[in-house]
């Protein structure tokens, strides 16, 4: 009950503080519109067209690679430190140091093998080609002499 | 180096004995990682992967039969963070069985139309959200909840919008993420607070926490919301009403086979999960009412719940014409079905019978998923092959099919039958054994029958109007040439629905196998260990 009090009474001063302070302003403040006021305040800057512009999307899969492998060194660290040690974490839980170490490494192995087999899928299926061309998919194109199929792609890409 | 050590904990190296439990999920995992590697090797990658991930989840669902008499098998796993129990093991199974046909039901739909080279990521996805489905079954700790339903929901938003040039795909992958972004973010804010009242994730250790005392001045008001969090999560998952919206836009623009997927295994993996976080709970409660935690309150809001759930779900599917559409509401109508009889499992210890946690309420819902799964993949199938054929989704464009394909047109009576809950078929059984279940508990529950015999009846309208169109409306279209391999698991599927009915005993003596539920109140000590395993415990 207590505690339903003092989030009423938080929640009513956050409302009351903010209205009355903008009901102040509007009758204390002076009138003088200008048309520079009117503007989009952008860090002073003057405003160059409309921010709702697209993006391509072929940034966001770099970005989206690069946080998988900022992800994975995070990984790393944790893993260096607990098993770095491994004679004394084997004496600890009751394993021989090569045991340990095996561990360690398979255990790594695995989550990063897992990683690589992800990383050389992009690579190889052309996901980080700026252009992704037909040549590097699995697609089945029929080959004819004197046709540069990564060209043909570029020159077919709808737009 | 031992102050580190100290500081983040023993690394916790799992035995055999530990591993053994998830085989399925293990093997599921390399298969995901085998999908991916196929293209490298194989030009033609599409039917390639599509035959890798046949493999895969059928080894996962072999070596989950073998594992699932070992010793030590049952019990918690992982320092706790899994739990295995034979009412998870039947989920996993019956999941593993479902994919498969939804990978065989790929072969006669969308096969020979995917674009050469989507394939190894479409089954890439398709087996994350599998896995993340089976894990929901097991998780018995809040950071694995919130993750097994993440790996399942991130790549069903992805799947439902898998057909890249396709409008109302792009729509329904926006709509199921935008929703299901929401509907996370208020769970694991609800979750946030059950750590924070009872300093624990294991939920079972929560349970065991409410009953030992009181939490603090405005306690009860911080429980109500986190519980309201994970039900807004879980109910986004099963579709229950409040929370329903996006399930007809999605199941109409995903592809066929990534509806029928949506449809049975993600309700499913949530019910399980609703069931398995409640029940142990409530275990941890004694099954008994309780100061601040009233489970007959929470009983109370998921019937009804339920009961408005197959109520909108069977109203939503009177007026609709698009067969993706119907089944959509109908799956809505079967989800609700099913949380009326979860609002048993948190109120009432007489649903468990005898020492081991054995559940007839458990077993009502897991015999009716094993028989909705049936009733499902064969409907959808049918529903593909004449979009297939015909390019339409419109029940109209289905006038005349007994004399265009005769077998069709039967199988899809069975399923429509079926899903009505008529006796000849498996759905009979199913539906009326959720409601004895409802029935013998007496009280308030037979309500519950009430409103879903009422809706039995509403149903009968939609689902019987399929077959009219098909036997009773002249068509002068002409006869359909429809894939065998398609008919021949439709007619599998029909033929699952008469035997299932035919062997009602089998049926019953296996979930009454498979009805135990590992609660954590019965038996205290730590499931037996391995010497390999160690605890991790903080020195």
């Amino acid at each position: 009950m207590e505690l339903l009090l003092s989030v009423t009474i938080f929640l009513t001063f956050g409302a009351v503080f903010v209205l009355a302070n903008l009901v102040l302003g509007y009758f204390a403040r002076p009138r003088i519109p200008n048309p520079e006021k009117a503007t989009v305040y952008e860090c002073g800057e003057p405003v160059i067209g409309s921010s709702w512009v697209q993006f391509d999307l072929r940034f966001y899969i770099v970005a989206l690679v690069y946080l998988i492998f900022d992800v994975e060194v995070a990984l790393f660290y944790p893993w260096a430190v607990a098993y770095g040690n491994a004679p004394a974490l084997g004496d600890a839980i009751g394993m021989t140091t090569s045991t340990v170490r095996g561990v360690a490494i398979v255990d790594m192995l695995f989550f990063f093998g897992v990683l690589l087999v992800g990383f050389a899928y992009l690579w190889r299926f052309g996901y980080l080609d700026w252009v992704r061309s037909a040549a590097t998919t699995s697609l089945k194109v029929e080959y004819q002499t004197g046709v540069d199929l990564r060209r043909e792609a570029r020159v077919l890409r709808e737009v | 180096m031992t102050h580190l050590l100290a500081a983040i904990g023993l690394p916790y190296i799992p035995g055999w004995d530990e591993l053994r439990p998830f085989a399925a999920d293990l093997w599921l995992i390399v298969t995901i990682v085998a999908v991916l590697i196929t293209p490298f090797f194989i030009t033609r990658s599409n039917i390639a992967c599509a035959l890798v991930a046949l493999a895969g989840v059928t080894l996962a669902f072999l070596s989950q039969l073998l594992v699932r008499n070992s010793p030590h098998v049952i019990g918690e796993h992982f320092r706790g963070l899994l739990v295995m129990d034979q009412f998870a093991m039947l989920w996993k199974l019956l999941l593993l069985l479902f994919v498969a046909g939804v990978i065989l039901m790929w072969f006669t739909t969308t096969a020979s139309n995917m674009h050469e080279g989507d394939g190894p990521e479409f089954f890439a996805l398709l087996l994350s959200a599998t896995l993340g489905m089976s894990l929901m079954a097991s998780t018995s700790n809040l950071l694995m909840l919130v993750l097994s339903v993440e790996m399942a929901s991130l790549p069903s938003y992805v799947l439902a919008g898998f057909r890249k040039t396709h409008r109302i795909g792009a729509e329904a992958s926006l709509k199921y993420v935008l929703f299901g972004a929401v509907t996370s973010a208020v769970m694991i804010y609800g979750l946030s607070f059950l750590y924070g009242l009872y300093g624990t994730l294991q939920v079972g250790a929560i349970g065991h926490a409410m009953a030992a005392g009181a939490i603090g001045v405005g306690g009860n008001a911080l429980l109500a919301v986190a519980l309201l969090g994970l039900i807004v999560g879980i109910g986004f998952k099963v579709s229950a009403v409040p929370f329903h919206f996006w399930c007809p836009d999605v199941f109409e623009g995903a592809s066929i086979e990534v509806t029928t997927f949506l449809s049975v295994a993600s309700k499913g993996a949530a019910l399980v999960l609703l069931i398995r976080v409640l029940t142990t709970i409530a275990a941890g409660l004694g099954f008994a009412p309780h100061a601040g935690m009233s489970l007959a309150a929470l009983a109370g809001v998921i019937g009804v719940m339920g009961a408005v759930t197959c109520t909108v779900g069977n109203l939503g599917a009177l007026v609709q014409t698009n067969i993706k559409r119907l089944l959509a509401y109908s799956s809505i109508a079967h989800a609700g079905y099913m949380l009326c009889a979860v609002s048993l499992l948190v109120r009432h210890k007489a649903t468990i019978v005898g020492e081991d946690g054995n559940s007839i309420a458990a077993q009502a819902i897991l015999l009716y998923l094993a028989v909705y799964l049936f009733m499902n993949l064969g409907a959808f199938t049918v529903a593909a092959l004449i979009y297939r054929q015909t390019g339409s989704e419109d029940i109209t464009h289905y006038a005349g099919l007994s004399r265009r394909s005769p077998l069709a047109a039967a199988c899809m009576t069975v399923f429509m039958f079926s899903l009505i809950g008529l006796p000849p078929f498996a759905g009979f059984v199913a539906k009326f054994n959720l409601m004895w279940v409802l029935g013998t508990n007496g009280g308030w529950w037979w309500a519950l029958v009430a409103v879903i015999g009422l809706n039995t009846i509403f149903s009968l309208y939609y689902y019987v109007r399929v077959v009219k169109i098909m036997y009773l409306t002249p068509s002068d279209a002409p006869a359909l040439n429809v894939n065998p391999l398609g008919l021949g698991l439709a007619v599998a599927c029909a033929a699952a629905l008469v035997l299932l009915f035919i062997g009602l005993a089998p049926l019953s003596r296996v979930t009454t196998n498979y009805g135990k539920l590992y609660l954590t109140s019965q038996t205290q000590q730590q499931p037996a260990q391995s010497t390999a395993m160690i605890t991790g415990e903080r020195r």
